[in-house]
């Protein structure tokens, strides 16, 4: 039993946290409520409390919001976006799976001396492979195509790393499965393995979803056509048009963001498992 | 036996990905439009279609194809570009590399020198007195390289020195004609003047500022220029005794003292000059569209460029943007000159003005659209540019040279250093970008 | 049955080790070997050997070196205030008893924002007039220029880092706490251990791998700062938050200089690896000793 000194400390943590909370996200919510007015109305009200206030709703409420949704391919740009999202998560639950399982459970030549190079490879910057990435994609015909964009993202030496962690406290059966026909540890992998690390797999696919939805140059790179760009190049090119309200900016990177805030309120439970996940075990 | 055959499967597929597929030619009927007997010319630009910009490319490049029905076919592919550049430059990067470069492409004017250098484009075929004589001088001017003409602009533009007429009334300051622009001393007791009025709104005499880019050598090369200065020699290929020439040096000591004169906002305030709480402002043609559509309460005019005390009435406004070029690999150089006349010409340069409001390149685009006959504004920029306008400095080693002189510009005027120092400084790093071009 | 496996495996493996070959050790090797050379990417053809050259240069390099300083000051911020501000706000939130959900959701939020969009949103919120200046004015304090001025540009957009992924680690540490086993804290609790004791001798020394974990991803992750100052302040004001990873895209993208960029980008990789392994070391050889003075007591 919690004595009333502790009780009283924790009200006061609490409350502590809350307003901490609240000052936290002061840009965001800063964010929100200027996304449905005018320039002259943020600069109105930036000097009172009116700036983290929402306009009165009026008819004109949702102009900015509006304006973006149709006067611009925004909307098919997020819509590609989750297209190419969906291919890759799963593509690359496949590869990386069966990757990081290899290196948990089945002992094959070289696994330990694999897995350490694996975990250098975090280290590498995207930046300074990419213009390669580019080079291999052109050469084998694969520019402004699906494929050739998913192609170099499918690998993520820290996804494989992820799974490896966890695939490492399942129990041992895949022996089992191996005595069998070659179709049982495959089938056994997507038939048992997988089901049983639902956590580790929604945070892999989170972290992939939002690798794509975040991502710039690499799209900006393999896309030429309008019809196959991403959220990122759209959102770029509206801030960097000098016409662009600063409403409007906002007004955009809140459509930018709301995906993936669904996304988190649907799944938060097990991000936050699998996010904890990745640092509790050591290899 | 069956895992081995697996393996070996995914080995083979591995390896046969990678060696098969080449690129694949166009051939006719692939593409709408294209029919047979048609030569294929493929060409990118430098924005997203969602543009208004692309926009005036996808029209031009189909009224090309429609004037070339049987002669030629443009396929155009459009490249997303961000603001410092990226993403556009990645891919002709990698592009040279891989020898995917189209017949024509965009290159911003500046580049002009270090592309035509590298043999990345090739001199355009061979124009008319007739043709040539229809662009503006500053397009041909950035276009040339070496004596040969490489790129041909559909935009040109310029920068002003935006006014407020309100606040000029009120301090009794008369705006000079385009041939006798304010020299240095005079715009100094102008802004001295304008100090108290601005102080009581809030405000400053100037809005300036010296962002990171291609803005500040863009707008801030013809102070060098109009003190009879200059950045580089002539072939571009020295920088001793031009950058950090003694008349540079009286340049960068002036934007100094309006700095340490309180002149200027040393961190930038945005709309200040819109919000009529700055007298002058020095930004883009564009600037004025926006002016006219967003804060159309605002009294402005446009007055000449500032020039130094011993102006010559040499060439020294801002000019250059985009233009076109045909690929050193083409060999289909006569179709891609057309091409490039084409994308650059008149018909296409009136379309750039009235969708994406940006200064067209011809002479006569200029004539027949009447706002600048009777816009007082656009009329003055026009005026400017085709009088005065002098391109950026044409060297293989522009990129380095336009971002020493931001360096410059920020160290000693916002930053308070010794000019020679930082000038000595810049002149070393480009000399060490011009050591490649030194060993031929 | 042994061979049965080892053939298993590597077919499990073999995918990923196919495209980790193609498209992350093939990139290394010819960034290896194009750091040797003076690759410049407008004029390939005219490309030859330097050997050593590039690396010796780089060091004699102004403005690597302010590249190089820069990013260890960043990390010098971030990493501390991070990793501990992730650590308190877990400790909080884990002892409180009403309101986790939703702190855990609140503080996450930034997280999922990119950092492209986190950049453009603090532009506006750092501007001279903007929001976070004029919250400055009601309580008295001049505006400040932030992201503006050479000074205060790095320290702003480090803070600006620290907020967008301090809910990250936070949840890490959260999780981590909640796997500490209930029965120590009984333990000490009986032994009349003060809470400062409590969190000495059982929390942290059970938190270490984690510690470490988390404290070698936020080095290695502010070490690749590229997208904030390349929005924000394009490098500047005067260079003051021009980064490493900057340095390589400039010098290979805007100065075609893919021979020179190549090498940074190979002294970058191995100073980081250094750091990753000495990091590593050091900590593990600490909480083995926290270990072990536990063990003694219990």
């Amino acid at each position: 039993m919690l004595t009333k000194k502790q009780k009283t400390f924790n009200w006061i943590l609490i409350i502590f946290l809350l307003a901490l909370s609240v000052f936290f996200l002061f840009p965001v919510i800063w964010m929100l409520a200027n996304s449905f007015k005018s320039d002259a109305a943020i600069t109105a009200d930036m000097s009172s409390l009116a700036a983290f206030i929402p306009p009165a709703l009026k008819g004109n409420y949702f102009e900015n919001y509006i304006t973006i949704l149709t006067d611009t391919n925004f909307l098919r740009y997020m819509l590609n976006t989750l297209f190419y999202a969906a291919v890759l998560i799963v593509l690359g639950i496949v590869v990386n799976g069966l990757a990081g399982y290899a290196l948990a459970k089945i002992k094959f030549p070289f696994r330990e001396r694999w897995l350490l190079i694996i975990m250098m490879l975090l280290i590498v910057p995207t930046e300074t492979v990419i213009t390669i990435h580019f080079l291999i994609i052109a050469k084998v015909g694969l520019l402004n195509t699906v494929l050739g964009y998913i192609l170099p993202m499918i690998v993520n030496p820290f996804n494989i790393f992820l799974f490896r962690q966890v695939f490492v406290s399942l129990p041992d059966d895949i022996y089992e499965a191996a005595q069998l026909d070659f179709c049982g540890p495959v089938k056994y992998f997507f038939t048992m393995v997988l089901p049983m690390s639902k956590t580790v797999v929604a945070t892999v696919s989170v972290f992939t979803f939002l690798g794509v939805w975040n991502d710039y140059l690499w799209p900006s790179l393999v896309f030429t056509s309008s019809d196959l760009l991403t959220a990122q190049i759209g959102l770029n090119s509206i801030t960097s048009n000098d016409n662009t309200t600063m409403g409007q900016v906002l007004a955009v990177i809140t459509l930018i963001t709301i995906p993936v805030m669904i996304i988190y309120a649907l799944f938060s439970k097990q991000i936050v498992e699998g996010v904890t996940s990745t640092g509790s075990k050591e290899g | 036996m069956r895992k081995k055959k697996y393996l070996l499967l995914i080995g083979l597929l591995a390896v046969g990905s990678l060696t098969g597929c080449q690129k694949k030619e166009v051939q006719p009927g692939e593409v709408k439009g294209y029919d047979e007997g048609e030569e294929y010319l493929s060409i990118w630009v430098h924005s997203i279609e969602d543009t208004p910009e692309g926009q005036v490319y996808r029209q031009s490049v189909e009224s090309f194809n429609e004037k070339y029905d049987g002669t030629y076919f443009a396929d155009i592919e459009f490249i997303p570009r961000n603001d410092s550049g990226g993403g556009y430059s990645d891919k002709i990067n990698s592009s040279v590399l891989s020898g995917d470069l189209p017949d024509v492409l965009t290159l911003d004017g500046p580049n002009v020198a270090a592309y035509a250098k590298n043999n990345i484009i090739q001199p355009l075929a061979p124009l008319t007195e007739e043709e040539r004589g229809e662009y503006l001088e500053s397009i041909l001017d950035q276009g040339t390289y070496d004596g040969k003409l490489y790129a041909l602009g559909v935009m040109e533009s310029s920068v002003g020195l935006y006014y407020n007429k309100d606040i000029l009334e009120e301090a009794d300051i008369e705006v000079p004609d385009l041939d006798h622009p304010w020299t240095w001393t005079e715009f100094m007791e102008i802004l001295e003047k304008l100090k108290p009025i601005m102080d009581e709104k809030n405000g400053y005499p100037l809005d300036m500022t010296f962002p990171v880019g291609e803005t500040s050598i863009y707008y801030y090369a013809p102070f060098i220029w109009s003190n009879g200065g200059n950045l580089v020699s002539e072939d571009g290929l020295t920088v001793e005794g031009y950058f950090n020439s003694e008349e540079n040096v009286e340049t960068m000591n002036y934007f100094r003292q309006i700095v340490e004169k309180e002149y200027m906002s040393e961190a930038p305030i945005e709309f200040l000059f819109e919000s009529g709480r700055a007298a002058f402002k020095f930004d883009g043609a564009w600037e004025v569209n926006t002016l006219y559509e967003s804060y159309p309460d605002l009294n402005f005019g446009i007055a000449p460029y500032v020039v130094g005390d011993e102006w010559n009435k040499e060439r020294y406004t801002p000019t250059g943007s985009w233009a076109f070029a045909a690929s050193a690999g083409t060999e289909k150089i006569e179709g891609a000159t057309e091409l490039v006349k084409w994308m650059s010409g008149v018909e296409s340069g009136i379309n750039i003005w009235e969708t994406a409001k940006t200064l067209p390149s011809t002479y006569e685009a200029f004539e027949q659209i009447e706002i600048f006959q009777t816009d007082e504004n656009y009329n003055m920029l026009y005026e400017q540019l085709s009088k005065y306008g002098h391109p950026r400095p044409k060297t293989p080693v522009y990129p380095q040279v336009s971002t020493s002189f931001q360096q410059l510009l920020e160290s000693v005027a916002l930053g308070g250093k010794d000019t020679q120092t930082q000038m000595d400084k810049s002149v070393e790093r480009i000399n060490a970008k011009l050591e490649r071009y030194m060993k031929e | 049955m042994k061979k049965k496996e080892s053939i298993l495996g590597m077919a499990f493996f073999g995918p990923a080790l196919i495209l980790l070959t193609l498209f992350l050790f093939l990139p290394m090797v010819l960034t290896l070997i194009f750091s040797f050379t003076d690759y410049f990417a407008l004029n390939p053809d005219m490309t030859s050997f330097v050997g050593l050259k590039n690396y010796v240069n780089i060091f004699k390099d102004e403005l690597f070196l302010k590249a190089f300083f820069n990013t260890v000051k960043f990390v010098l911020i971030i990493v501390p205030c991070q990793c501990i501000g992730a650590l308190l706000l877990a400790l909080g939130i884990n002892k409180v008893t009403h309101c986790k959900k939703y702190f855990k959701v609140a503080f996450f939020i930034p997280v999922v924002m990119s950092l492209a969009v986190v950049s453009t949103l603090w532009m506006d919120i750092y501007s001279p007039e903007g929001i976070l200046n004029t919250m400055l004015s009601q309580i008295g304090i001049d505006a400040q220029p932030f992201i503006h001025s050479a000074k205060q540009a790095l320290p702003s957009i480090a803070v600006m880092s620290i907020w967008q992924g301090v809910g990250y680690q936070m949840i890490i540490f959260l999780g981590g706490l909640q796997n500490i086993n209930p029965a120590l804290y009984e333990a000490a609790e009986l032994d009349h251990a003060s809470a400062w004791q409590k969190f000495k001798d059982i929390t942290l020394p059970e938190l270490k791998p984690l510690c470490v974990f988390v404290f070698i991803t936020v080095t290695i992750g502010a070490f690749r700062m590229l997208v904030q100052p390349m929005v924000m302040t394009g490098g500047g004001p005067d260079h003051s938050t021009y980064t490493l990873v900057y340095d390589i895209y400039e010098t290979g993208t805007m100065n075609w200089e893919m021979g020179l960029a190549s090498t940074m980008a190979i002294v970058f990789t191995v100073f980081v690896v250094i750091l990753t392994i000495i990091q590593n070391v050091l900590t593990k050889g600490k909480g083995d000793k926290h270990v072990n003075k536990k063990a003694k007591n219990i």
